[in-house]
């Protein structure tokens, strides 16, 4: 294959998506190729629209196309709980059960010295300013039942307690399909049961 | 449970081969250098997904390959069943059985176990502390289900831990410690329970071996104060000021260690080279017996070399324990096999290249 040029050029943003290798992304690049010029164009407005239109919510931190988004404008939703969990798609993923009236926080990741992330690296300062403003009485922290979500989970227990808030910690159920180490799973549970006090 | 075929291939310096182990001895002879360690290995690795010697995975796999593979077929009760183990040099290793995923202790008819012995498990006594954790971590846990995850579990809680002390988050080490306090006191009580049952039957072995020294006593010196979260959580949070200081955690399993005494003296300190030696023996035959206890099958024990290493007594037990299930062993020279070691199957091994000269 040419090295240089546009088809070469395609290849090697392709690759840059996650989970793509040099090999797959040749082979989009072909399929790409192969399209009419008007899907294409389709493709390619979507993935800047997507990126130029869709921005944090200011309050919950969730990616959203209008700010506040749809969750937090919703005068229906008991905005007195908060549920704070990691990323986006966790959002998602309690919606679809549609159980849960309150509204969200996104942490952005979870607490991981190993991998450099601390409590300024994730969403904690605008979930302060939201403890501060808004009236609200019950956290209930869903962050992921590994090491580091419960860590993380610990973490906000410890700087945002005070009496007039209540924080529970529920272990979310997992995605399907996820990798489940069962021994593990064990393990975690019992650190959540909550016999060392918060 | 028995392993009745291993397929090697790209496996450090084997040629491809398919080996057909008997059930009962298999004896493997070769000059030094030929590779006779790198079956043992393979046949170690298929069972628990990791080297006993390299660092790094990619030492493993045969220069020149992109990627190493070794399948195992078992036989137990129930039926048979074949196990993989695939390693790439791009860092990627897959644990299969049956084509799925490997999770330890999650099939209800039992995981393949292995006891490997080989001349560095003579200095076991003598060495330090972290050669005694793998020892516990690597074999005796074979006996427990849930201890690898355990085990893996604290390592990451340490790990996150003694990162978040050198960044100076005290807060983030605050939350760390609360799992810490959990991971720690249950890996403890784990590795307590299983010296505990180690322990007798070291001492037999040791007995039987060494009838006129005083009885030999296994105990877990534990690096966590207490078996209790609550009390183990207090007892850390005191040096928490002397663990800023150092920047690393001072207490945990981490610092864990088997103590061996002899009457009243600790055999490392202490011990004759001779009673150091029959004491790692000691342990290796307790672990062979105690993995047959939990799981009902003798695990496959699997001798590098070290017949030449005995004396006339201890050599004398371990054949004893070779008569009893499935044993590999390696040897530059046949002369070394007592009497009645006698071998079901001959294999030879010269420049990576296995011969099969015969079976019983
Ligand atoms: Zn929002």
């Amino acid at each position: 294959m040419n090295t240089q040029g546009p088809i070469a050029r395609l290849v090697e943003e392709l690759a840059r998506l996650p989970g793509v290798g040099p090999k797959s992304a040749q082979r989009l690049a072909y399929w790409v190729l192969r399209q009419d010029p008007q899907r294409v164009q389709a493709l390619a407005s979507a993935l800047t629209d997507a990126r130029t239109n869709v921005q944090r919510c200011s309050a919950c931190q969730d990616l959203t196309d209008r700010d506040p988004c749809v969750i937090c404008a919703d005068p229906r939703r008991d905005h007195s709980t908060i549920l704070v969990v990691e990323e986006p798609r966790d959002v998602q993923a309690v919606e679809r059960i549609q159980e849960y009236r309150g509204v969200y926080h996104v942490l952005g990741g979870a607490l991981s010295p190993m991998d450099g992330i601390g409590p300024e690296d994730l969403r904690v300062r605008e979930l302060i300013q939201r403890l501060g403003a808004d009236g609200v009485t019950e956290l209930i922290l869903a962050t992921d039942p590994d090491v580091e979500g419960d860590a993380t989970a610990l973490y906000l227990a410890k700087i945002l307690r005070r009496p007039d808030l209540k924080i529970s910690r529920i272990a979310r159920g997992l995605p399907a399909g996820a990798d489940i180490d069962f021994a593990d799973e064990v393990t975690l549970a019992r650190a959540l049961e909550g016999r060392v006090e918060v | 449970m028995i392993l009745e075929q291993l397929t090697v291939g790209g496996w450090r310096n084997l040629e491809a081969v398919s080996l057909e182990p008997a059930a009962g001895l298999t004896v493997i002879s070769g000059a030094n250098a030929q590779g006779k360690t790198n079956v043992l290995e393979a046949m170690a690795a298929v069972i628990t997904g990791t080297s006993h010697r390299a660092l790094r995975d990619d030492e493993l796999i045969t220069a020149g390959e992109i990627k190493a593979r070794l399948s195992a077929k078992f036989r137990r009760p129930s039926g048979s069943f074949e196990q993989t183990l695939e390693l790439e040099r791009a860092g990627r290793k897959s644990r299969r059985r049956e084509g799925k995923r490997v999770v330890p202790g999650a099939d209800p008819l039992g995981d393949p176990m292995v006891v490997l012995f080989c001349p560095e498990d003579l200095v076991l006594v003598q060495s330090g502390p972290a050669g005694r954790r793998r020892f516990l971590d690597r074999e005796v846990a074979q006996a427990t289900v849930g201890y690898s995850a355990a085990q893996r579990s604290y390592q990451r809680i340490w790990t996150q831990r003694n990162t978040a002390l050198k960044r100076g988050e005290g807060h983030v080490v605050d939350a760390l410690d609360l799992l810490w306090a959990q991971a720690a006191t249950r890996l403890t009580r784990l590795r307590r329970q299983l010296v505990e049952a180690l322990a007798p039957l070291a001492q037999k072995a040791y007995a039987a071996m060494a009838p006129f020294d005083p009885a030999l006593t296994v105990r877990l010196a534990a690096g966590t104060p207490a078996e209790d979260p609550q009390v183990a959580l207090a007892a850390l949070r005191q040096r928490r000021a002397e663990e800023e200081a150092r920047r690393i955690s001072v207490l945990g399993p981490h610092r864990d260690d088997i103590q061996l005494t002899i009457g009243d003296n600790e055999l490392r300190a202490f011990g004759s080279q001779g009673q150091q030696r029959t004491a790692a023996v000691a342990l290796k035959l307790a672990t062979v017996q105690l993995l047959q206890e939990a799981a009902g099958v003798r695990p496959l024990l699997l001798l590098d070399d070290v017949l030449s290493e005995l004396d006339g007594r201890r050599r004398e037990l371990l054949a004893q324990q070779v008569r009893e299930g499935q044993t590999v062993l390696t040897t530059t020279d046949a002369e070394f096999l007592p009497e009645r070691m006698r071998a079901d199957s001959w294999w030879e091994i010269q420049s990576g290249k296995v011969a099969v000269h015969g079976t019983a």
